[in-house]
């Protein structure tokens, strides 16, 4: 066989630049932390990877909302019980109305007390979340419980506020005037008959009123249940989505993440590669007869 | 020519053809970098013997031809895996942009659209939010960007292989009409019985460059002349070659290549001009046609979505804008892609509830709902499907056409060290040939000084 300096050039650069870009991809892998760099490097892996990122990013504002909706089930909750404490504030002072003791004057004082709960329960119906009324449906933007004339009126709607915990699952995340105000017996109005059950001495309207906040306090813990439920499943779908978003991070790695310890010893072995390569290249020009010849 | 006189024409032949062998071998060595340079080898023959009364005797040695050593079916080997080589490195190199284009960075189109939906999902917790609706319309108006700029990306890929293709055209011709030249120019010498060795390498290394351009066949005629056709057009023939002429058509006036009145674009499938129609013609319009159908089914999806919605404008719009300005089909929709202006400049009509009331979100919700939704490919895919999709294509053609380049390569190292096996002068054999030559001469010398010794001894018999 005729071996010619094209030949062995030729052969030389191919070889050295065969693995020359062995390093060149070892060097890449170590720097950038990253085993695909381009699509063309692993199609596969790369489109994975850029699929994981889209679903941790949807992830990332189903977590984003759901801290929020924490946050707002938890103010839902605190005003469901501070609603449940002023009815029996409220009933506290109409059972002391019953009682045979009751003079004008502490009458007078008790329909006072009724009249201070109904206040409270008011500024609790109209108590905003992130600028919204959060009893008030989806007219959110204005106070839904009106006080006029003496009586409370609702001007806000019964429509249910959604948000989508994560892919699968939806939860209506509001309390409306039906769910916690309207009854029968509606609160307003109990409270206010109630003051007048016990400004009139009307023992027999004081115990029906009483009955009815009872209802009330049942229907306002029945909501809170609800509430607290939801809290809890916020909770799971949370923890759920953080896990999955771990797990995808974990399988992204693994699709395009460089085995550093490997790149680090291509990078040796290409490295050693191209020094041996050279030093041969170096020995093998000066081998001819013609550099024997005298 | 018998007796001493006889001798010394020996003598004087075997200098002049010892000097000739040396001249030849001095050629090789000097050429043994030259590209396409096939070795050359004299043909030494024994000289017309004379009668003599013992019989015929030799009259020494003479130079009949000068002959360059190579194999036809190689070099046409070498020329057809020249032409994929030029092609797979051409596209290659284009392809490595387009994935650019399409990176693995969070700077992409993909990137773009979780962000817009995920803004919805944002303004579903708070309808009434200016800020929230303002970062719906910065999201809507980032992907239209994005969009936009991958669209302009391909345009400009698209542009740049049509500005290659002038020029590789303008190449082609060179070489045809420089393999013309040379036709006539071995014809002219080896019709005066003499070996255009020269003129042949210079004639297939420009044979083989026109091979790295554009797809060729070409065959030797009797009277030693190539011709050479492309694309079923003939480009060289004896002393006539045919340039390849361009004409701007379609609907992006790129340019057509054009050989004797007929358009051969479409026929041309290899060589550098091969990738360059095949990146310019096939793949970055199929790349822009998945770009369009996307950008115009997020448009189509999302306005239909928001139409259904009611603004947040008092009383609510009794016919609500579209998000995006509508395109009227999907050629041009990811250039055509942006955020309807009326909505950019005010943001209260964007359409996130469903009933009028300022807190409804039920429409933000369902537009956030469209990113999860197999809209697209007949209700198979998903935006974001669609989007990897895209990627993964771009990137199996990149890595294909990078292992068809890598293949090609070695393919192409191989043959040309078969050629050298043939053709390439290797240093040692021709240190042989000198040593060799350099004797033979030196003997040849020696046996002149014979002679004239032998001529002075007859001289000096009268004296």
């Amino acid at each position: 066989m005729r071996i010619t300096p094209s030949m062995q050039d030729r052969n030389f650069l191919e070889n050295i630049n065969r693995t020359k870009t062995r390093l060149d991809t070892a060097q890449e892998q170590i720097t950038t932390g990253k085993r695909v760099n381009r699509f063309s490097d692993d199609p596969f892996a790369a489109s994975q990877s850029n699929r994981i990122a889209a679903l941790t990013s949807t992830n990332d504002q189903f977590i984003a909302n759901n801290e929020l909706l924490g946050s707002k089930l938890e103010l839902t909750d605190s005003t469901l019980q501070s609603l449940i404490q002023t009815m029996d504030s409220a009933r506290t002072a109409g059972a002391q109305a019953l009682s045979g003791t009751t003079t004008p004057e502490s009458r007078a004082a008790l329909a006072e007390s009724v009249g201070s709960a109904r206040a409270d329960a008011l500024s609790s119906a109209n108590a905003k979340f992130n600028g919204l009324y959060l009893f008030a449906g989806t007219l959110s933007t204005n106070p839904p419980f009106v006080d006029s004339g003496g009586s409370v009126s609702y001007v806000g709607n019964d429509d249910p506020v959604y948000m989508r915990l994560d892919a699968a699952t939806v939860m209506k995340t509001n309390l409306t005037n039906s769910d916690v105000f309207a009854g029968p017996p509606a609160m307003f109005d109990t409270l206010d008959a109630l003051k007048t059950a016990i400004q009139n001495n009307d023992t027999a309207a004081i115990r029906a009123r009483l009955g009815d906040l009872e209802t009330i306090s049942d229907r306002l813990n029945t909501a809170d249940t609800i509430v607290g439920g939801n809290q809890q499943l916020v909770d799971q779908v949370q923890k759920a989505l953080k896990d999955h978003n771990d797990a995808l991070q974990s399988e992204s790695a693994r699709l395009t993440d460089a085995d550093l310890v490997k790149a680090i010893s291509d990078m040796n072995l290409a490295n050693d590669a191209v020094s041996v390569s050279l030093r041969s290249q170096a020995q093998i020009q000066n081998l001819s007869l013609i550099d024997l010849m005298e | 020519m018998n007796g001493l006189t006889g001798i010394l024409d020996i003598g004087k032949q075997a200098l002049l053809t010892q000097q000739l062998a040396l001249q030849v071998t001095s050629n090789n060595i000097s050429n043994v970098n030259t590209p396409g340079y096939s070795r050359q080898r004299g043909a030494l023959q024994e000289r017309q013997p004379v009668q003599t009364e013992a019989g015929p005797v030799g009259t020494g040695v003479q130079m009949t031809s000068v002959e360059a050593a190579r194999d036809q079916f190689l070099e046409a080997r070498l020329s057809s895996v020249i032409q994929s080589t030029g092609k797979e490195e051409t596209v290659t190199g284009y392809l490595n942009q387009v994935q650019s284009v399409f990176g693995l960075s969070q700077a992409g189109v993909g990137d773009a659209l979780s962000r817009f939906f995920n803004s919805f999902s944002s303004l579903a917790n708070d309808p009434t939010s200016a800020p929230l609706r303002y970062g719906v319309i910065s999201a809507g108006q980032n992907l239209a960007v994005m969009f936009n700029d991958a669209t302009k990306q391909l345009s400009d890929i698209q542009q740049n292989a049509d500005t290659a293709v002038i020029d590789t055209v303008n190449q082609i011709n060179d070489l045809s009409a420089k393999i013309a030249a040379l036709n006539v120019q071995i014809n002219n010498t080896e019709a005066a019985g003499v070996h255009a060795n020269d003129l042949r390498d210079q004639r297939m290394e420009a044979v083989k460059q026109l091979s790295s351009l554009v797809d060729i066949h070409y065959y030797e005629t009797n009277d030693g002349t190539f011709s050479v056709s492309s694309a079923g057009t003939t480009l060289v023939t004896a002393d006539f070659h045919e340039d390849l002429t361009l004409t701007r058509s379609g609907p992006m006036g790129f340019n057509q290549v054009v050989a004797n009145g007929r358009d051969i674009t479409s026929s041309i499938h290899n060589g550098r001009l091969g990738g360059l129609l095949q990146v310019r013609d096939g793949q970055v319009p199929d790349y822009q046609a998945d770009l369009d159908t996307l950008a115009e089914s997020v448009i189509r999806e999302v306005n239909t979505v928001h139409q259904g919605g009611k603004d947040l404008q008092s009383p609510p719009s009794s016919a609500t804008l579209n998000f995006f300005s509508p395109v009227t089909g999907i050629p041009g929709a990811a250039k055509a892609f942006a955020v309807n202006p009326a909505v950019a400049a005010d943001p209260r009509y964007i359409a996130a509830g469903q009933s009028g009331a300022p807190g409804d979100n039920a429409n933000a919700l369902a537009l956030a709902d469209l990113a999860s939704q197999r809209v697209m490919a007949s209700g198979t895919q998903s935006f974001t499907d669609a989007v990897t999709s895209m990627q993964a294509r771009i990137g199996t053609d990149a890595k294909s056409s990078q292992i068809e380049t890598d293949t090609n390569n070695a393919i192409q190292t191989q043959l040309e060290n078969s050629r050298d096996q043939i053709s390439g002068v290797s240093l040692d054999e021709k240190a042989i040939d000198l040593m060799r030559f350099q004797k033979a001469y030196q003997a040849a010398a020696k046996l002149i000084n014979v002679v004239n010794g032998l001529m002075d001894d007859v001289l000096n018999i009268a004296r």
